[in-house]
């Protein structure tokens, strides 16, 4: 039976230099649903959609404890912000909140909200800690990681994989240490704010590749798109992109999102390294920030994602074509201090409907 | 077959390979690798004649035909391409293609 068709909360609102998904799945989700309502759950009342107006913002937004607050902290803040919003769902789009949604999962299904997760096992065997082991044991290629509890233990695992070595934070963060010299300070700001273990993960070179799709839980990947990156900001962030349709990589996507039953949203991060298969480097829990470009092109995940919230048959998607690429456009959104201070000071804002046109000022 | 011919139209690329398209005389895309590559007028008049079944052993004459240079400069300029092309993975395109 077809649910009600109630609030949707996205996260991960923040569009700067390392942009997060949330704006671009708001984006993807008005192109089929006008008239849905969307929360925007943010962490900071800087997060760029939270300003300016348009089909990549949100209807109202609150302020979120941020993930190390804890499940029971953002299962109160929910809480709370039911007593505003009639909130259906949630697609949370960051990879470090997803263990608090799924902790809290049962007491969101209670209250009549629902999210598609990855099942714990699925989610751990894809974190950067287990993912070494995980591919070996399927025969995918991978990049030779070791994990590390101590400095001296980084230093033994750089030795053993050798130099340049990229040494990579348990969810974010990674940075390249070329001798022993380079080691510490590599990791150190990394430590602070992510804490052990470090990943310490031999230097591979070459072209990378995205796929993103969406899997059933079963085995299978409802449907995808993959591009190579044209451009790569400082990052290492595609800021642009190109579809390619590749049976090589389509066959290693299938392998790890059969083996893993992955359940929602995915972005595989594959690199090249010339006369050599793609290796997986990484397997994100979410959508990506390119996810509106598939979604523009007729192939829309977000959508299917909320079709099976809804319990409705999804709509026919099409398969992205290669040679369609994206390139990203940074834009200056328009705000009046009073925006930020609300949002600020109460944890709350609520837009203008998005048909108001945007007056100047003079 | 039939979308992909519908997408060269949309795209004015031509289709003849599997996973090379041509935009113009000026580009080759890998649609499978995402790569490609600027042109030059012999590249483009050698890759489209392996397209039409040539074999790489034909090249230098194809040269010395089109271009009207003596046949040691247009083997030399053959071999050139022809490693260019192998380092890019260009004729495995088409010998995937022909492949019965």
């Amino acid at each position: 039976m077809k649910r009600q068709k109630k609030a949707v909360a996205v996260t991960g609102l923040h569009r700067g230099e390392n942009p997060q998904p949330g704006p671009a799945v708001i984006a993807s989700l008005r192109r089929r649903f006008p008239d849905l309502r969307i929360i925007g759950l943010s962490y900071d009342p800087m997060e760029s959609s939270l300003y300016g107006q348009g089909a990549d913002h949100p209807d109202a937004a609150y302020l979120i404890p941020f993930p190390g607050a804890g499940a029971t902290a953002l299962l109160e803040r929910l809480d709370m912000i039911r007593e505003k919003e009639d909130l259906g769902f949630v697609i949370p789009c960051l990879d470090s909140e997803l263990e608090n949604y799924m902790a809290i999962h049962p007491q969101l299904l209670e209250r009549g909200i629902d999210c598609i997760l990855p099942a714990p096992d699925s989610f751990k065997a894809r974190g950067k800690a287990d993912l070494y082991d995980f591919c070996r044991r399927i025969g995918v290629p991978v990049p030779m990681t070791k994990l590390a509890n101590n400095p001296a233990a980084v230093e033994r695992c750089a030795q053993e994989i050798g130099y340049p070595v990229y040494v990579k934070g348990r969810l974010y963060n990674a940075n390249l240490a070329r001798s022993r010299a380079d080691l510490a300070q590599a990791y150190d700001e990394i430590i602070k704010v992510w804490g052990w273990p470090l990943m310490v993960q031999e230097v591979l070179s070459g072209e990378e590749y995205d796929v993103t799709g969406v899997g059933d839980g079963k085995g299978r990947i409802v449907k995808s798109c993959t591009i190579r990156k044209l451009l790569r900001t400082s990052h290492g962030k595609g800021f642009a992109g190109i579809v390619v349709e590749d049976p090589a990589i389509d066959h290693l996507s299938q392998r790890i999102i059969h083996e893993l039953r992955w359940d929602g949203p995915f972005e595989l991060e594959f690199l090249k390294v010339p006369g050599k298969p793609h290796a997986l480097m990484e397997i994100n829990p979410r959508f990506p920030a390119w996810i509106d470009f598939p979604s523009q092109i007729g192939c829309n995940l977000p959508a299917l994602l909320l079709d099976r919230l809804l319990d409705q048959e999804p709509q026919p998607l099409r398969t992205c074509a290669a040679g369609q690429m994206f390139v990203r456009h940074c834009v200056d959104l328009v705000g009046e201090f009073s925006n930020f201070a609300d949002m600020a000071s109460s944890g709350e804002r609520i837009f203008k409907p998005r048909s108001v046109p945007i007056e100047s000022t003079p | 077959m039939a979308e992909k011919k519908k997408e060269a139209a949309r795209t004015g690329a031509s289709q003849r390979s599997d996973t090379l398209r041509f935009y113009g005389g000026s580009f080759v895309l890998n649609t499978a690798s995402g790569m490609f590559y600027r042109l030059s007028p012999a590249a483009e008049y050698l890759l489209r004649a392996l397209e039409a079944g040539a074999k790489t052993g034909q090249f230098a004459d194809l040269i010395t035909t089109r271009y009207g240079v003596d046949h040691a400069t247009a083997v030399r300029d053959a071999e050139l391409l022809l490693n260019q092309f192998t380092a890019l993975g260009l004729p495995d395109n088409f010998r995937t293609k022909r492949a019965p």
